[in-house]
């Protein structure tokens, strides 16, 4: 591990302590704070304000038990990339906006919504970004039941019709 | 002008000039090809433009005011077609205009920006409506520089020798007179060739060519205030703008240096040679600039080009 | 051939659809208007009214958005008018066939308004600008005297 990597690391357990959270760094140039998501809008803040990381971007995935959110922030000065992983559970599916944080946060989240399902709480704008008009609401495409058109037989009946529909704009 | 001629005349001189705008327009799109290393189109294209444009339907949007909408290119070519007339009948006999006719071919040439900019509006598409206000301060801009340009001619001719036919040496409105004074070499005053800079700018942008095509710009505004217009009245449009294409020119040099005489052989091609290099200087300055935005146009009018032509006024009175 | 068609073979003005393409097939479109390929000396031209144009030339697949959007533009258009489908997208989908996006290709969209259309596929990922142009003349041949 780096010399400045380690460094980081020890920063950031240090400032981070309170929410218990755990850090790694994996490669000389990338650490990974997983963070329970009660804590994850604080410790935004602090790694945006404090650390001044600059947000890259922000990814979700569906895994068998959560799902999970990372936000990727860049540490420009050492080039090292900081992912901040929180997670969510699938029924209850809600998390703390940071957009209220930055306005970067903002469009990300909003497609994070529109493809895993994930509510921001207290977004400023949560309206549907990146799906189409007449796509159906609680439908979320990336996850893992979301049925695809491999096999046309299988399409669900309200995506079948969904086809057929041509609504003007 | 007996009634008898006039007819024949009007229809001999349309189908001229239409003929002449179709060239000049392969000329401008030729000569911008081979200055990009391309080949270019063939000299019928904007031929088979046209006779495509005729043939493809007219569709008329819900919101626009259609008998309005429809007219403004029938207008719009009408009055270019009025004024090449006028234009050619000077040519051919000068000594048999009428006082005024500079300001009658003046104002019939005004018309076809006015009509792209009342279609336009009248379309009801937002896009035309940007690009009607455009060509609105575009033809602000452009006709006073090109006014005094115009009176700079005109005071030039005077101050030169006496007009066949006339007993003062004022020359005043009448464009038979104005060609008859310059072929004499009015051009040759300092003042005349200033004006005539000035007018070749402000003929750029009545032409709508590139550094001045704002009104119709293409990637910007979809083609401005004719994005609604198709087939016929397409056709109409362009059949216009080739007939402006070709009028320009002939109603530049017929002021400003002498117009086209067929006194001799050597004349004639000179003539020729002087239209096609006014041509040229359009096609090269379309190519070599890009696209300036309205206000800088409207700067460059009115305190570039008016300070230029009210010196180039001043030169030629003394 | 009638003056009409010879005309509208000689003159065909082109109007550049995107409709969820990665832009790959669009450069090659615009390439075709470089000197190296020229096709202003076949009379072609980009205009930007889709009322102007006599061909639509389409890249990408037509997303579950841009479907009715696509349909409104090829009613907008004034016929007789041709659709070129440029690239694997626009002809059957590509790779991105099996996406929750994807809502049929553009020829299904067209069909839908305009069973008579005349539709041609210029497949490549992206197509060369030859193969762009010869499935321009192929289309114009298609074109009823």
């Amino acid at each position: 591990m780096d010399a400045t990597c380690k460094q980081w690391v020890q920063d950031l357990e240090k400032r981070l302590e309170s929410f218990r959270v755990s850090v790694v760094a994996r490669g000389s140039r990338r650490i990974y704070v997983d963070v329970a998501p009660q804590y994850s809008r604080e410790a935004n803040r602090i790694l945006f304000e404090e650390f001044e990381g600059r947000l890259a971007t922000a990814t979700g995935m569906d895994t068998p038990l959560r799902i999970e959110v990372l936000y990727h922030y860049c540490l420009d000065t050492d080039g090292i990339v900081v992912t901040l992983r929180t997670w969510t559970d699938k029924d209850q599916c809600e998390l703390d906006s940071v957009a209220t944080l930055f306005e970067g946060a903002n469009f990300i989240e909003r497609e994070i919504h529109d493809l895993l399902g994930v509510r921001f709480r207290h977004h400023p704008d949560p309206r549907r970004l990146i799906l189409a008009d007449n796509w159906p609401e609680g439908v979320y495409p990336l996850r893992r039941d979301f049925a695809t058109r491999r096999d046309r037989t299988e399409t669900p009946e309200f995506l079948r019709e969904l086809t057929r529909e041509v609504t003007t704009p | 002008m007996s009634i008898v001629l006039a007819i024949p005349a009007f229809a001999a001189a349309t189908t001229g000039t239409l003929a002449l705008g179709f060239i000049s327009r392969w000329i401008d799109r030729k000569v911008t090809a081979r200055l990009q290393w391309r080949v270019g189109p063939p000299w019928y294209q904007p031929l088979a433009d046209v006779i495509k444009l005729l043939g493809k339907e007219t569709l008329l949007p819900d919101a626009a005011r259609g008998t309005g909408f429809l007219l403004m290119p029938v207008v719009g070519f009408a009055a270019v077609s009025l004024g090449a007339t006028i234009l050619w009948w000077v040519t051919f006999s000068p000594t048999s205009g009428f006082v005024g006719d500079l300001v009658v071919v003046w104002y019939l040439l005004t018309v076809p920006g006015l009509t792209a900019v009342l279609g336009g509006s009248m379309s009801g598409n937002p896009l035309a409506a940007v690009g009607a206000a455009r060509e609105m301060k575009l033809i602000l801009a452009y006709e006073l520089p090109l006014l005094l340009a115009v009176l700079a001619a005109i005071m030039g001719a005077g101050a030169a020798e006496d007009v066949a036919g006339g007993d003062n040496t004022f020359v005043g409105f009448r464009l038979g007179a104005l060609k008859l004074a310059e072929t004499e070499g009015v051009l040759a005053t300092i003042g005349c060739v200033v004006a005539f800079v000035v007018a070749l700018m402000s003929t750029q942008a009545k032409l709508g060519l590139t550094p001045f095509d704002i009104a119709e710009a293409e990637c910007e505004i979809a083609t401005g205030p004719f994005i609604e217009y198709s087939g016929a009245p397409l056709a109409l449009v362009h059949m216009e703008r080739a007939m402006l294409m070709a009028v320009m020119p002939l109603f530049l040099i017929t002021v400003f240096w002498g117009g086209f005489s067929f006194a001799s052989v050597g004349l004639a091609v000179g003539s020729v040679l002087k239209y096609v290099l006014v041509i040229v200087v359009f096609v090269l300055v379309r190519n070599t600039n890009p696209r300036i935005r309205i206000d800088h146009a409207l700067r460059f009018f009115w305190f570039g080009m008016t300070p230029l032509a009210l010196i180039a006024l001043v030169l030629s009175m003394i | 051939m009638t003056l009409k068609t010879w005309a509208l073979k000689k003159s065909i003005w082109l109007y550049h659809a995107n409709v969820g393409a990665c832009n790959n097939c669009d450069i090659e479109v615009v390439d075709c208007l470089t000197p190296r390929h020229d096709i202003e000396r076949f009379g072609m031209m980009l205009v930007g009214s889709p009322r102007h144009a006599d061909a639509i030339v389409v890249t990408g697949i037509c997303t579950r958005q841009a479907k009715p959007r696509l349909q409104e533009l090829y009613r907008q258009a004034a016929k007789p008018c041709l659709v070129l489908c440029i690239g694997a997208c626009a002809c059957t989908g590509g790779i991105f066939r099996d996406c929750y996006h994807f809502d049929g290709p553009v020829d299904e969209a067209i069909r839908e308004v305009d069973p008579e259309a005349i539709i041609a596929y210029v497949p490549g990922c992206p197509p060369k600008p030859e193969a762009i142009i010869a499935g321009a003349v192929k289309a114009l041949q298609a074109i009823p005297d």
